[in-house]
């Protein structure tokens, strides 16, 4: 699903130039499940950013889904983006003026869904993560775990083929984390690609494999299934 | 410390150019415009203010009922003058004055023609024209001298002394020069060149002379000053009845005092009753003056607030490294004191920059001297006062945070700022759309108007004012005028068609209602006038040679038939006095007066005398004719008949366009206010959607990762606005419909107010709304997400 080969990106200032990312490379196949683990600096969320085709590479080959998109223009990232990538961020990023039921639905206004179909699938999904019965509540009046059940149920609402999670449990207490973790994997077992970075030793465990970064490279690489 | 203060808000101040810069023109832009306004209401209200019993001097008006209608009038009969002076003892000083004429002045082959009035010897006593030769007492006593303006005297005597010099008036006469006053200042509701005594104007003409005692006939001004303590109202009442008791005949007439204070501005009267005047305009202008010094400073602090979120960091650290909130606060007012002492320099240069550029619109006399320093000093007052207003907020605000909060990042602006700024956007734009509405209306009023039928053909159409010489050598002048080539066809009349100069009231017809006062204008011509002014006729004809009759012949127009009311009009006869006419033709109304009012009965009268009621001579140019050839061609031959006064002329079509006057004033004006009330309204919104933009950063961003593109989201960002927008159309509509609902009512002639004035007004402020936020908006949509994302 997603091959990068020698991904370069370099953040510049008038007097200060960082390396974020120096000559990356490596595979994620279809279905997998991979952690990426670094100290901070290390690049991860500049990766992720690259990944989401939120932000483009200064130099190197990103195929995703055998296509090359590291010099995709914005509109084509995008349009790219809304129909295959789903995201659930450490911060959840729900929007506080809009209900939950709302929230969901953002992702398939912007693909163009029907209303109908939409609220189909709004309900299908809340119901997957078990959070039907506060559909009308505002992000603030949920505790952390449900925000982040919702963020879910935002992130796969789409059907996407790619799931990419940046530190999904940073900001949740051990069981709500858990149970954001067990989401994830069920998703995965269902054929969707996630891609997480994470801190957690303990998150990292759910994947099947561990890339390690440093200084915007890639140290080591873990199979764990 | 102080320096520190100065350099930090510099700092800042450099450090945001963009936010800078829309701040200091804002505030610049208000302030010019408010001190422009300050300076104009200034000057209008400084009118007659020089004299030094202004508080005693009064003119006479009458109220008549005439045609049913109640109307107001400045002239009055002549008898009152004697009666005013002699047997009231409130009056200190009375005066005779008329209304101003061009008479030529001729000192050996020094000729102008000037505009001077006759007056009677009290008036150099009553009004303070200072005097710089002469006696003030006596100088207008024997009724062959003359009193100049400085400017008038130097341009005939040059530096000679001019007293006791004689002046050749209208080739007539010979008047002594008695005295000379400075010029008159231009805000003096009476205006002149020179003062003849009223004793002279008597002496020289018949008709003044016949109707010395007639209370019938109202044909001058009688002004008078009122001894220290005597009551202008008490004085009105007393003399209220005065007309009718000196003349029976006079019903429904009303005599009273119209204060000097209130010449100028408070000049209208409807029904009888004082309806303001240019008061009106004064302080509609000053209520737009301070609502646009208002908006600007309440821009400032909304631009100010806008930029908190990034402030607040800075107060923090401040803080923590240990700044008393009472250092804050003085560091900020610098800021916004700092930001006002530039736009005062801007505004300072923009008022000299303004000015010329604003000669056309009631700003002529209208002077900002830097010399004199009370001007810019009570502007730079101002402007430090609103930096004072505009910082209070922001200090106040921004040095209240607590810094662990706004170190942590926490900070949020709170949803009641928000909706603060919201009320300011509609508030700025419902005026903005308020003087959009009203100038379209104004202008359709004046286009409305100006395309009236005006019932001849005013362009192509000169006016020679004629004196005796002319009114006798008509015949041979016109003979050579015609023989010149250039001119198609040549008459003479009782007056120009742009004014009135005799409405009469001993018209009688069969059938006519013995108690009704009914007024009907009249001008005295004979042949050739409908051909050279191309009156349309709708039936009968105009005057013939070729009837003998006709000597006694009348053409009425649509107005006049419509009093008389006649079945068969031509053919049948009315009386003017014992006259009998001969009504020959009917023509169309024609707009003599103001075009904005209805049209007056006319009769128009043939008038076989050479000299009587010969004013003007109208020359009907050939179309095809150059007209600087036919001006010189014409020039030499009424040179030939008219040795006393230099050839002047002047366009009926001109003359015409100069009833427009205040009302093109206003329509200019309200233009630039309108300009300026959505310039500033702009920015307003500019930093709306500034502020907006940092306050949504993230939503934006989420939204774009979640797939909307950057058209979905200038329509959201949009849209907030677009609500505001039309939230103020809703306000603005009903609003300026109502006022401008009763500016209309002001006038006879006029357009109803249609919907698309609304539309149009709405959708301009609309886009050009939309072209402001767009900016920030569509800035806010591109932006690449991650990093919104990343501040969390």
């Amino acid at each position: 699903m997603i091959k990068i080969t020698d991904l370069e990106k370099i953040y510049r200032t008038e007097e200060v130039e960082t390396v974020a990312l120096n000559k990356l490379s490596f595979e994620v196949k279809d279905g997998e499940f991979v952690a990426v683990m670094g100290p901070s600096g290390c690049g991860k969320s500049t990766l992720l950013n690259i990944l989401g085709l939120l932000d483009d590479p200064d130099a190197g080959s990103f195929l995703f889904n055998g296509i090359e998109v590291a010099h995709f223009n914005e509109r084509k990232r995008a349009d790219l983006r809304k129909h295959n990538i789903g995201f659930v961020f450490q911060s959840f990023n729900l929007i506080d003026e809009l209900t939950v039921f709302e929230n969901v639905e953002l992702p398939l206004i912007y693909t163009g869904v029907k209303s109908a179909e939409r609220k189909k699938r709004v309900e299908e999904v809340l119901d997957k993560v078990q959070i039907m019965h506060r559909r009308n509540h505002y992000p603030q009046q949920l505790s952390g775990g449900q925000q982040q059940r919702v963020a879910v149920a935002r992130a796969v609402v789409n059907n996407p083929k790619l799931i990419l999670a940046d530190e999904p449990t940073g900001n949740l207490d051990s069981s709500n984390g858990n149970e954001v973790m067990q989401m994830l994997t069920d998703l995965n077992e269902q054929g969707t690609t996630i891609i997480m970075v994470t801190h957690s030793e303990h998150d990292s465990k759910y994947s099947h494999r561990i890339i390690r970064m440093l200084d915007g490279q890639t140290v080591t690489e873990n199979i764990l299934v | 410390m102080f320096k520190n203060y100065l350099k930090i808000a510099w700092m800042h101040l450099s450090n945001n150019k963009g936010i800078s810069f829309i701040n200091i023109i804002g505030l610049a832009t208000g302030m010019t415009f408010a001190s422009l306004i300050g300076l104009w209401i200034y000057y209008e209200t400084s009118f007659d203010s020089f004299h030094k019993h202004g508080d005693r001097i009064a003119l006479v008006l009458k109220h008549t009922l005439f045609n049913g209608k109640k109307n107001t009038q400045e002239s009055t009969p002549m008898p009152l003058h004697d009666e005013l002076k002699s047997n009231y003892p409130e009056v200190e000083h009375a005066t005779r004055i008329d209304w101003g004429g061009v008479h030529s002045l001729a000192v050996e082959n020094n000729r102008f023609s000037k505009n001077g009035r006759f007056a009677d010897p009290d008036f150099l006593q009553m009004f303070t024209f200072p005097m710089i030769k002469g006696n003030l007492n006596t100088a207008l006593n024997d009724p062959s001298s003359i009193v100049l303006t400085a400017s008038l005297a130097k341009a005939l005597f040059g530096d000679a002394d001019p007293m006791n010099k004689i002046i050749r008036f209208d080739n007539e006469y010979d008047l002594k020069v008695t005295g000379v006053l400075k010029d008159v200042p231009a805000n003096s509701t009476i205006r002149f060149d020179y003062i003849v005594p009223y004793a002279f104007a008597v002496q020289t003409s018949e008709f003044i002379k016949n109707n010395s005692k007639n209370w019938g006939n109202n044909f001058m001004m009688n002004m008078v000053e009122l001894r220290d303590g005597a009551s202008m109202e008490d004085f009105s009442k007393k003399i209220g009845q005065l007309n009718t008791l000196r003349d029976p005949r006079m019903k429904n007439q009303t005599l009273f005092l119209h204060p000097m204070s209130k010449w100028h501005l408070y000049n209208d009267y409807k029904d009888w009753v004082n309806t303001g005047g240019k008061i009106e305009y004064v302080r509609l202008f000053g209520l737009v003056g301070i609502f646009i010094l208002l908006i600007a400073c309440i821009n400032f602090m909304n631009l100010a607030t806008a930029r908190y979120e990034k402030r607040a960091k800075e107060v923090g650290i401040r803080k923590a490294l240990g700044s008393s909130r009472r250092q804050l606060i003085v560091q900020f007012f610098s800021e916004s004191v700092l930001t006002s002492v530039f736009a005062f320099l801007f505004a300072l240069g923009l008022i000299q920059l303004l000015l010329p550029w604003l000669k056309n619109t009631g700003f002529e006399n209208i002077h900002f001297d830097l010399s004199n320093l009370a001007l810019p000093g009570a502007v730079l007052l101002v402007a430090i006062a609103v930096g004072l207003l505009s910082g209070v907020y922001p200090a106040l605000y921004l040095s209240s945070f607590v810094p662990v909060r706004v170190l942590k990042g926490i900070f949020k602006q709170g949803n009641r700022a928000i909706g603060f700024r919201k009320i300011l956007v509609v508030t700025q734009f419902s005026i903005s759309i308020g003087l959009v509405v009203s100038t379209i209306i104004v202008v359709q009023q004046i286009n409305h108007a100006k395309d009236r039928p005006v019932g001849y053909e005013p362009d192509n159409l000169v006016n020679i004012a004629a004196n005796n010489d002319l009114a006798i050598n008509y015949e041979p002048l016109k003979n050579d005028l015609l023989a010149s080539g250039y001119i198609a066809s040549v008459a003479k009349a009782s007056q120009p068609m742009t004014s009135r100069y005799n409405s009469w009231s001993d018209f009688s017809w069969d059938g006519k209602d013995p108690g009704e006062d009914i007024a009907i204008d009249a001008i005295m011509t004979e042949w050739d006038f409908e051909k050279t002014v191309k009156l349309n006729f709708i039936e009968g004809r105009p005057f013939s040679r070729a009837y003998k009759t006709d000597s006694n012949a009348v053409i009425l127009n649509e107005a006049a038939l419509k009093t008389i009311g006649y079945e068969k009009p031509v053919g049948r006869t009315i009386k003017l006095g014992d006259r009998t006419l001969t009504i020959v033709g009917i023509v169309e109304n024609i707009v003599l007066l103001d075009p904005f009012k209805a049209i007056s009965p006319l009769a128009i009268i043939f008038n076989g005398s050479s000299t009587n009621n010969v004013n003007t001579i109208f020359l009907r140019l050939k179309p095809t004719a150059d007209l600087k050839e036919t001006l010189t061609a014409v020039k030499p031959i009424f040179e030939k008949y008219n040795s006393s006064m230099p050839f002047e002329y002047s366009f009926t079509d001109e003359e015409f366009a100069k009833k427009f006057t205040t009302e093109n004033q206003v329509a200019k004006l309200s233009g630039i206010f309108s300009v300026l009330a959505i310039f500033i309204s702009c920015l307003g919104l500019f930093g709306l959607a500034t502020c907006m933009a940092e306050r949504r950063a993230r939503e934006i961003g989420i939204r774009k990762v979640l797939g909307a593109s950057v058209m979905n989201l200038w329509i959201l960002l949009s849209n907030e606005f677009t609500m505001l927008v039309l939230i103020a159309c809703l306000i603005a509509s009903p609003v300026s419909y109502w006022i401008m609902h009763s500016w209309l009512e002001n006038y006879d002639y006029r357009i109803s107010i249609g919907w698309h004035v609304f539309a149009l007004s709405a959708m301009l402020a609309l886009m050009i709304a939309l072209a402001t936020v767009s900016f920030q908006a569509i800035k806010a949509a591109v932006a690449n997400p991650v990093k919104s994302l990343r501040t969390e």
